[in-house]
């Protein structure tokens, strides 16, 4: 039997399963958009208590990495929301500091100064889309937006990737 | 311009990073931070799902005959549209009408436009009724709708205009969400779907009034304003917060079984 279907139907074994595998890919997520490690770190716990509580609602197997995705992205609103009432939204994702900028010799340090100078949302779809590699209808599901709009905004979004990674190199 | 090579050039590199970040945590942790998770939130067994049907039941047994014949006619305005509006919804619930998801589609049309405050108009028009079917959280939907119309109304003319079209959008999902658990007869993903609803509704009412200069002071943390919510979603309210994923599973899980 699937895992998604066992952890549904409340064994704790496959709910283990499906979070040791989520869990890295979930800090991944959160660093990679530009979240300090203890934040992606709180936030990946938060992650993981929402998916255990919700897993039992979710009703198509299938649907796992889509609803997976969903959580992790209503987690991250959150935190914006609990911070906006001292912070602007663009400033909570930390900006290009001097230092990103000038680590450029570090194996990632380039492709991290490019997203850095993203918008929050372009982050989260590039690494939805390229890296966890959700299709257009899950993204347009999970974002309240068409399949056509998403598909756009994706587009847009790496280009927008490609010109500041390209800059860089200059 | 950039060549298809350069293109992928970035990507490429980002994938890259993200398996770095990924190996950076090693199995123990991951193992860890799954048994803190399992141990923080009892893993539950899916709940039964009857408590909708006996309400919408309930419901449909007040609503008497001859006020739905003199509401069917109403139109906006009239004081019988409400009524008119519910008994649409209650014939949705139990599957043989699509007006809400009409409505609904009408309040996103709206919102895409960009004509964000009457979006929220529509929606409020359309769900006055769902706090009836709300049987446990007791969250008064046409509040919340009410106060992120004010908001809205209230945003300024430039600034974070297109931030409350966004949480906009997000408010007409997640009445999506409400629409499809109602219609599956799923309590638990009801309640979870109205929570997001009111959660999209403190976005909007915070992006909105972003917009206000001097307004962003210490006393407008979000739901500070909102009677009867923690202030805090997410540390001390479980079972709540993941509200918005659960009810787009729902939503997804919804639309696999039903054709």
């Amino acid at each position: 039997m699937n895992v998604v279907l066992l952890a549904i139907e409340g064994d704790r074994g496959a709910m283990t399963d499906l979070l040791v595998n989520g869990y890295p890919r979930l800090m991944a997520f959160y660093q990679g958009i530009g979240l300090p490690h203890h934040e992606a770190e709180d936030l990946a716990a938060e992650t993981a208590e929402a998916l255990v509580t919700g897993i039992s609602r979710l009703r198509a197997a299938q649907a796992f990495e889509a609803w997976f995705w969903s959580v992790a992205r209503n987690r991250l609103r959150t935190l914006f929301r609990r911070r906006s009432a001292t912070k602007p939204v663009e400033a909570m994702i930390s900006p290009a500091s001097p230092e990103e900028v000038s680590i450029e010799r570090e194996e990632h340090g380039r492709i991290r100064a490019a997203m850095s100078q993203l918008p929050p949302k372009d982050r989260q779809l590039l690494w939805l889309r390229e890296v966890e590699g959700l299709d257009y209808d899950d993204l347009a599901t999970r974002l309240g937006s068409s399949p056509g709009a998403v598909r756009v905004a994706c587009h847009r979004a790496r280009r927008r990737l490609e010109e500041v990674y390209l800059a860089a190199e200059r | 311009m950039t060549g298809p090579d350069r293109d992928s050039e970035a990507v490429e590199q980002l994938r890259r990073y993200a398996n770095h970040l990924r190996s950076q945590v090693d199995g123990q942790a991951a193992l860890a931070a799954a048994r803190r998770a399992l141990a923080a939130r009892p893993h539950r067994a899916p709940r039964r799902r009857w408590a909708v049907g006996l309400a919408v039941a309930g419901l449909m047994a007040v609503s008497s005959v001859g006020l739905a014949t003199v509401a069917d006619d109403a139109v906006p305005g009239d004081l019988l549209y409400p009524i008119d509006r519910g008994l649409e919804w209650l014939g949705d619930v139990l599957g043989n009408a699509d007006h809400i998801d009409e409505r609904i589609s009408e309040s996103e049309a709206l919102a895409h436009r960009g004509d964000t405050a009457a979006a929220l108009e529509h929606l409020s028009s359309s769900v006055g009724t769902l706090d009836a079917l709300d049987p446990a959280s007791g969250v008064d939907l046409s509040a919340v709708l009410d106060q992120a119309r004010s908001a809205v109304a209230a945003t300024g003319p430039a600034g974070n205009q297109a931030q409350v079209e966004d949480e906009v959008d997000d408010l007409v999902e997640a009445t999506k969400g409400v629409a499809e658990a109602a219609r599956a007869g799923d309590e638990e993903a009801l309640r979870a779907a109205i929570e997001a609803m009111r959660d999209f509704a403190e976005r909007v009412k915070d992006a909105a009034r972003a917009d206000l200069p001097g307004q962003s002071g210490p006393e407008d943390t979000p739901g500070a304003t909102a009677p009867g919510r923690d202030n805090n979603p997410g540390v001390t309210a479980p079972g709540r917060d993941n509200g918005r994923g659960s009810s787009e599973a729902d939503n997804q899980g919804t639309g696999n079984n039903q054709p």
